[in-house]
């Protein structure tokens, strides 16, 4: 009988026996190994070594506690007297500091809105910080709306550059895998950190605002602007996600603008009936402790802002701003 | 009997030869792939995934959007392109107020910026919502009503204030707002709301509950539309709520029509029993025969609710128990005249 390439075998019993066995070692062995292999955790990292805490601690040491609310309409005026009354800007800024202004350059909205940093604070903050002698000063944001639009309609771009300030905008490459330690939400999530390398001194500048999840928009919520990817996701757990960025950021000081507060439809607000003249610019060490002291521009206590409380639990300041070293002007 | 041996051609042997080789290359690609995960890349498929996904209904391209096909009043001009946001990009515009619209009935934002033709550096931006049905419209508009703002005569319902324009027509809510506070802006805000709603002919009426509130002591202003969650109650939604002020004090009435007679009874009955699960009081009050009114004491105010055909309607949070009584006998009276005509 002729076969085609092929032979017909014919086996005995013997030889289909120790034939079934080999295969069914061969298919064991192949599931054996998958097996080995599987991760029911799924892969980790994006690197080998997840980046933890890239951000050091930029307070001054013997500066801890202070804070200062100055109630004046003049927000150049009200900096310079906040400042001088913590200790002066050389307390805070060193000769040669290369230092980063954290601004809320969220929306692509004109200044008069007060959804973003005012551009005069952004100017006068510069003009102190080199007056001190920074070597450098750089005003960044992950703003939600286009970068270059942002921070040309809000004026903060050409109030810093006017100033000597270099302005960072976002972009890919700058965001860095990171984890917080004792986080649940920021795990190996990007963030905004490459404009923090060889940075000496980090001062945040924010509006005080409404906000529709978090209740009110300070300047802890204005961490939130160092997130990258989809953050929209951590919406659903705002005061957490605001109480991890208040662990993994301690900045040097905090600027926190009430000369015109937006009490209600924030953040974005959109009409000038949504602010209101509240004359007070806070500037503290202690960004819990500004929030807290913030909440009272909205009509709202300590117990209304959840995320103030988590954050003062969490070690990163106290809500009693009155037992810390409180100045009034 | 001896195993025959097999054999196999030269074809055999090179096809095998390139199956093992495919299998190889996937293998080593699959090995150094491994190392590039990237979990900040996996969290934005899904939103990349989306962008493929069919265009909203207002836009799409560039050339296809309400603004593009916009005939421009005179004197303004376009400041920038048009930007266009679904339901998973709406908070890249508007942050954390995004969930206001998504839980009322969000389908898609148009916004674009314009200027004054040789005018100085202020500018306005106009936000064009498109949401699902009017009352979804309604619902953002009122919920986000500014106070003291002055009403105006364009689309279904609109006001303004001092640099921005608000409009509700059909299933559209749009916000005009300008950079700054003057006179030709406020001129042209006006001018480009006109010229947007005449580009929609269609709109369909505009939602009727309004007309549903007596008019004594009512504030026209003061109605507004809680989409969901309200007052606290997951099952309460589509509520309109309307400001009175009777002999000086202000009062809260709230109606929601329903599918049927009976589907507004037992809303009645479940928020009855969720105020008393946060221990209220139950109040005696005088009704008619067949009449069925609840009323509640919790924490210092009155709640008052009840059932009328389609209706669920009552007063909530008052701080007097016969203000709140009277306003809900005009609003059960008012209810029962309109359904007779």
């Amino acid at each position: 009988m002729k076969h085609n390439e092929f032979t017909v075998n014919k086996y005995d019993r013997r030889q289909f026996i120790s034939r079934s066995l080999k295969a069914g070692v061969s298919i064991a062995s192949a599931c054996a190994l998958g097996y080995g292999f599987y991760d029911p955790d799924g892969p980790k990292s994006l690197s080998e070594t997840p980046e933890v805490r890239p951000f050091p601690d930029f307070s001054v040491a013997g500066t801890k506690d202070r804070i200062c609310m100055v109630k004046e309409g003049d927000r150049t005026k009200a900096l310079g007297l906040a400042v001088e009354a913590m200790g002066g800007v050389e307390s805070y800024i060193r000769k040669g500091d290369r230092v980063l202004l954290k601004v809320n350059a969220a929306f692509a909205s004109p200044p008069i809105l007060s959804a973003t940093t005012h551009p005069l604070l952004v100017a006068e903050m510069t003009r102190l910080c080199f007056k001190a002698g920074a070597r450098e000063v750089v005003v960044t944001d992950n703003p939600i709306n286009d970068p270059k639009t942002c921070f040309s309609l809000t004026g903060i771009g050409k109030a810093a550059e006017d100033a000597g300030a270099w302005v960072m905008l976002p972009r890919e490459v700058l965001f860095k895998p990171t984890t917080v330690p004792g986080a649940a939400l920021i795990r190996n999530w990007p963030v905004f950190s490459e404009p923090f390398r060889g940075i000496d001194k980090v001062i945040g500048i924010a509006p005080v605002k409404d906000h529709h999840r978090s209740g009110a928009s300070m300047s802890l919520k204005n961490w939130y602007g160092l997130l990258g990817g989809r953050r929209n996701i951590f919406h659903q757990k705002i005061h957490d996600i605001i109480m991890e960025l208040s662990m993994m950021i301690r900045p040097t000081l905090v600027i926190l603008d009430g000369t015109t507060t937006m009490v209600t439809n924030g953040p974005t607000g959109g009409s000038l009936s949504d602010l209101k003249t509240t004359n007070t610019l806070i500037v503290s060490t202690d960004p819990v402790a500004a929030d807290a002291c913030g909440a009272a521009l909205l009509g709202k206590s300590v117990q209304d802002l959840p995320y103030i409380v988590k954050a003062e639990a969490a070690g990163a300041g106290k809500a009693d701003y009155r037992s810390l070293d409180f100045k009034s002007l | 009997m001896p195993e025959a041996k097999q054999t196999s051609g030269l074809k055999e042997t090179l096809l095998s030869l390139f199956l093992l080789g495919v299998i190889v290359s996937i293998g080593m690609g699959i090995y150094f792939e491994q190392y590039r995960f990237y979990s900040a890349l996996i969290e934005q498929m899904p939103r990349k995934i989306h962008e493929k996904q069919a265009a909203p209904k207002l836009t799409g391209t560039k050339d296809e959007s309400i603004f593009s096909r916009l005939p421009l009043p005179e004197g303004v001009v376009f400041l920038s392109a048009s930007e266009v946001f679904d339901a998973s990009t709406l908070s890249d515009k508007i942050n954390g107020k995004a969930e206001l619209y998504l839980g009322a009935g969000f389908v898609c934002l148009e916004t674009r910026r314009f200027c004054l033709k040789g005018g100085s550096d202020a500018w306005m931006e106009v936000f064009l919502y498109e949401m699902k049905d009017a009352q979804s419209a309604f619902a953002v508009y009122s919920l986000q009503k500014r106070s003291g703002a002055i009403p105006t005569d364009l689309g279904q319902r609109s006001y303004q204030t001092t640099n921005a324009l608000f409009i509700v027509f059909g299933p559209y809510y749009m916000e005009l707002v300008a950079s700054a506070e003057n006179t030709a802006l406020q001129a042209a805000l006006r001018t480009l709301g006109q010229a947007l709603i005449a580009g929609f002919p269609v709109l369909g009426k505009p939602v009727a509950e309004p007309k549903l509130f007596p008019p004594e002591g009512l504030d026209p202003q003061s109605i507004m539309l809680i989409a969901s969650d309200a007052f606290g109650f997951e099952k309460l939604n589509k509520v309109f709520t309307a400001g009175y002020r009777i002999d000086g004090m202000p009062l809260t009435a709230f109606v929601s029509r329903r599918s049927d007679p009976g589907e507004a009874h037992a809303l009645a009955e479940a928020y009855r029993a969720f105020l008393l699960q946060f221990d209220a009081e139950s109040l005696t009050v005088n009704v008619q025969p067949g009449e069925e009114i609840f009323a509640f004491s919790m924490m210092g105010q009155i709640e008052v609710v009840f059932s009328l055909g389609p209706y669920l309607a009552g007063v909530h949070q008052a701080s007097d128990a016969k203000r709140a009584l009277d306003l809900v006998k005009n609003l059960r009276d008012y209810l029962i005249k309109i359904n007779e005509t």
